[in-house]
């Protein structure tokens, strides 16, 4: 906490490393919604496709994630 | 003795002056333009073009992304010195070179300092692991989106207003029609017309 308190934004780093896996959520949800705002022409559809497509790109990682686990485990 | 008599122009003066290669010419112009304020500011290049929406997102996605990558891992995520293969895709982003300087001078007077002082700061402390990772992560992949939006802008047609113009949308009615036969209720007037009577010419 007092960490924090000293915190000077863009001058240090923040503290992720126990969350840093999750921060590829955002990132993936940002290259979707990047992706698709290029892609369509009718921008009302862009919620819905981005989130079909950040949503596919996810669970494709956790798959590919557990696959590899399974077989580090395996071997 | 020259011939005096005007010679027809050659297909190339032809096509140069032509109102449609003109017209395209400037739209590759204004589309150039576009492409480079995309550079400088991601979504600037839409907005220029008339996509505001666009525009608007693009700027607050790759903006977030870019400024996130920032605050997490702090300006010496970009460091052209140590990681200059990141710096490239970071550099889809302008504003990164002017973080690149910043950390660059910030970087010269501590070194300077340091050399009559060892007790000397550099006023940032340097991301390593997770931190580190990330922050490049993120500012590069904010550069390299905002080069396929840069790339968009270019190929993107940058008169919206043309597009309805161009199209045939029948309004005015045919001269041979009856004035009986016209459908008030469904007003039909042509694109090219409307252009017609727009630059002063008759319809």
């Amino acid at each position: 906490m007092s960490g924090l308190l000293a915190y000077r934004p863009f001058m240090e780093p923040l503290p992720i490393d126990a969350i840093w896996l999750w921060l590829c959520v955002p990132l993936v949800m940002g290259v979707a919604v990047v992706y698709k705002t290029i892609k369509l022409d009718d921008l009302t559809q862009l919620p819905k496709e981005a989130l079909i497509l950040g949503g596919q790109v996810l669970v494709f990682m956790a798959m590919g994630m557990g696959l590899l686990s399974l077989l580090t485990w395996w071997f | 003795m020259p011939d005096a008599t005007p010679q027809p122009e050659s297909d190339d003066a032809a096509e140069s002056t032509h109102p449609e290669a003109k017209r395209v010419r400037s739209g590759a112009r204004l589309n150039v333009a576009a492409a480079v304020l995309g550079w400088v500011l991601p979504g600037l290049g839409h907005f220029v073009l008339g996509q505001t929406a666009r525009g608007l997102i693009l700027a607050v996605t790759i903006g977030s992304l870019w400024m996130g990558g920032l605050l997490i891992g702090g300006i010496t995520v970009i460091d052209r010195q140590n990681h200059p293969a990141w710096f490239v895709g970071q550099m889809g982003v302008a504003p990164s070179w002017v973080v690149n300087r910043v950390h660059d001078n910030l970087r010269s007077r501590w070194q300077r300092e340091a050399g009559t002082s060892p007790d000397a700061e550099p006023g940032y402390i340097v991301a390593y692991g997770k931190p580190e990772e990330q922050g490049i992560l993120y500012t590069a992949l904010a550069g390299l989106l905002n080069l396929l939006a840069i790339i968009d802008v270019l190929f993107r047609e940058p008169y919206p207003a043309r597009q309805l113009l161009d199209e045939e949308v029948d309004v005015i009615p045919p001269v041979d029609e009856e004035l009986s036969e016209v459908d008030l209720s469904k007003p039909r007037v042509t694109g090219a017309s409307l252009g017609r009577s727009a630059a002063g010419g008759t319809a």
